[in-house]
């Protein structure tokens, strides 16, 4: 099955601005932990998009088994991370980073 | 449907927007699961449904549930979330624009409105898959599904079997991991011992 042209482009420019708007949340975020998770879960999200929409409008298989494996790294990357946010709430008793992150406190 | 399709990208881009704007993280996590279920939809209309269902079930079932269980553990009820320090509500009126203008860019470029005033000639190429009348058809068994994931499967498990096994070890790995991150030995355990060798001993009454 092959996409539509203009589809495909489309799909493309969302993916991009997807990709643009985590990367400014991750950079602009300066004391929330959690909403930089979200950021790299969607960052990954549109990657995985990319990567499903080419090899649909290409008829490639490899595409979506990267993609597969996408997912499974995007679901390990989530749960560390998350891990790792119980841990610091636990010694610092917030999740804020900047003005106490785990390193300046030891 | 093209409709579908352009009516779910600009909700994508909306919600996505969104996430980052909200003080509270349990309604960015909310939106987060809605831009999921966003994307699942959207390759259900571009005619990929093996992958819209993988997202429904890991990015929704899994990976928005992990955030959602995190949430509720970590105690939050201070306004130190705040992306901007602006309300969010100020910026509605800007996303509400800007998904106007991509709403409007993206029908007056597809291929239905084109095709409605005989702008573009070449229909074979703009063929659209049309996801909700193929449903009504063949309900709950479309062949293309079936010869897609027989493919699919062929090359997964001959070609990248051994990359399937490291990816369940990487998945493995991080279960580990985030267990010994958040278990604290020596306390959990000498508190259990106690409270059962209170509860199990010959004068267990005491304990009660």
């Amino acid at each position: 099955m092959l996409l539509d042209q203009t589809l495909f482009i489309h799909q493309i420019s969302v993916n991009f601005f997807l990709f643009f708007i985590s990367l400014t949340a991750i950079a602009l975020n300066r004391n929330n932990f959690l909403i930089a998770l979200i950021g790299f879960e969607i960052m990954l999200l549109s990657a995985n998009l990319n990567f499903i929409i080419f090899s649909y409008h290409f008829n490639d298989v490899y595409g979506k088994i990267f993609s597969i494996f996408i997912l499974t790294i995007a679901a390990s990357e989530s749960a560390i991370g998350l891990a790792i946010l119980i841990a610091a709430y636990k010694i610092l008793g917030t999740i804020e980073i900047t003005n106490s992150s785990l390193l300046l406190k030891s | 449907m093209e409709l579908n399709y352009i009516f779910f990208t600009t909700l994508f881009l909306g919600i996505s927007i969104l996430i980052f704007l909200q003080e509270n993280p349990v309604y960015s996590i909310l939106y987060l699961i809605l831009s999921f279920c966003c994307a699942a939809f959207i390759l259900f209309c571009l005619g990929a449904n093996i992958f819209g269902i993988f997202f429904i079930l890991i990015y929704v079932g899994a990976i928005a549930v992990l955030f959602l269980f995190v949430v509720m553990m970590v105690d939050i009820k201070k306004r130190q979330f705040s992306f901007f320090t602006n309300n969010a509500n100020d910026y509605t009126r800007f996303i509400v624009f800007i998904n106007f203008i991509y709403f409007s860019f993206t029908y007056f470029t597809s291929s239905s409105f084109s095709k409605q005033y005989n702008i573009v000639l070449d229909e074979e190429k703009y063929k659209l898959v049309e996801f909700f009348q193929a449903n009504v058809k063949n309900t709950a068994f479309n062949i293309d599904i079936l010869e897609e994931m027989q493919y699919m499967g062929q090359v997964l498990f001959n070609e990248y079997g051994i990359a399937v096994y490291l990816a369940g070890f990487m998945l493995f790995i991080a279960l580990v991991i985030s267990i010994c991150l958040t278990l604290e030995f020596k306390q959990n355990f000498k508190e259990a011992s106690t409270i059962a060798q209170q509860q199990l001993s010959r004068n267990s009454h005491k304990f009660f």
